[in-house]
């Protein structure tokens, strides 16, 4: 099923054994990584107003991709010029692989967004000149949902999603 | 932590395909071990894929990617014998950096 290095390992029980590591939705794990936002602001990532926005640490909190993306300070908008790959049904959301992709110019950063994940933005890319507006990752999905892929060019958001069905959630 | 970076660099018309592997635990934060107390969160936040001087590839990593990241960018130019360095870094402080050449 797994390739053998995804999910969480427990030493007694082997991998998978906790049920709960992504359905813990614990407030004290949201504000454990804070450190993640400093990060994002200082490499540039977010606009003076969008860092303002998450003073409250909302990034953590949302739940919608709405509400990233209104942290992101950009308004999502469907395009057949983002190419999200992700498959429509997994085994095991512990390693969901997705690639993003775009044919569009200029593009300066990729987004991949997991809805229904205590973290909805899974990962962030930032596209200098020459190289391909690509990114291939493995994300966790703790239960089926949607999946958004969000590219960034000249300040503004274009995406692209695809609903995806877990059959074993996060890690179990 | 301990254990390299895995990376192989292949160059082919004109762009240079990196696949990058990086063993590390990624945990949330949001999981329980087996004594009950909760798993401290320990995962890679920063990558940074050089090849020689130039920056290629910048990304910050959240809880929700998966444990031994496995990333995978293209980028224009490259000749093979050229050197390919990745460096993370993670919540708690680590880095690692490692190289390859392009093959």
């Amino acid at each position: 099923m797994s390739d053998g290095i995804g999910g969480p390992l427990d030493p007694v029980r082997g991998r998978g054994a906790d049920p709960s590591c992504f359905a813990q939705l614990n407030r004290r794990g949201f504000l454990r990584q804070s450190g993640w936002y400093v990060a994002l602001v200082g490499c540039g990532l977010l606009t003076a107003r969008g860092a303002a926005a998450l003073t409250n640490s909302s990034v953590f909190s949302a739940r919608s991709l709405q509400e990233v993306i209104a942290a992101l300070d950009g308004v999502a908008a469907s395009g057949s010029d983002v190419l999200l790959k992700v498959p429509e049904l997994v085994e095991d959301g512990a390693v969901v692989p997705v690639t993003l992709s775009s044919d569009l110019p200029d593009v300066e950063a990729l987004y991949v967004i997991v809805e229904g994940n205590p973290s909805p933005l899974a990962i962030a890319v930032k596209i200098p000149d020459g190289t391909d507006p690509m990114i291939s990752v493995r994300v966790k999905m703790a239960k089926s949902g949607r999946v958004h892929g969000v590219v960034k060019t000249a300040g503004t958001l274009y995406s692209a999603a695809t609903d995806v069905g877990v059959t074993v959630g996060g890690c179990a | 932590m301990a254990q390299p970076i895995r990376i192989r660099a292949r160059h082919k018309d004109g762009k240079t395909e990196v696949l990058i592997l990086m063993p590390h635990p990624m945990e949330t934060g949001l999981r329980k071990g087996d004594a009950g107390a909760v798993v401290p969160a320990h995962y890679i936040t920063d990558v940074v894929v050089k090849a020689g001087e130039r920056v290629v590839l910048e990304a910050q990593l959240s809880i929700a990617v998966s444990k031994d990241p496995l990333l995978s960018c293209r980028f224009r130019g490259g000749v093979p014998g050229d050197r390919i360095q990745v460096t993370w870094t993670d919540n708690m402080g680590n880095t690692r950096t490692d190289e390859a050449l392009i093959g």
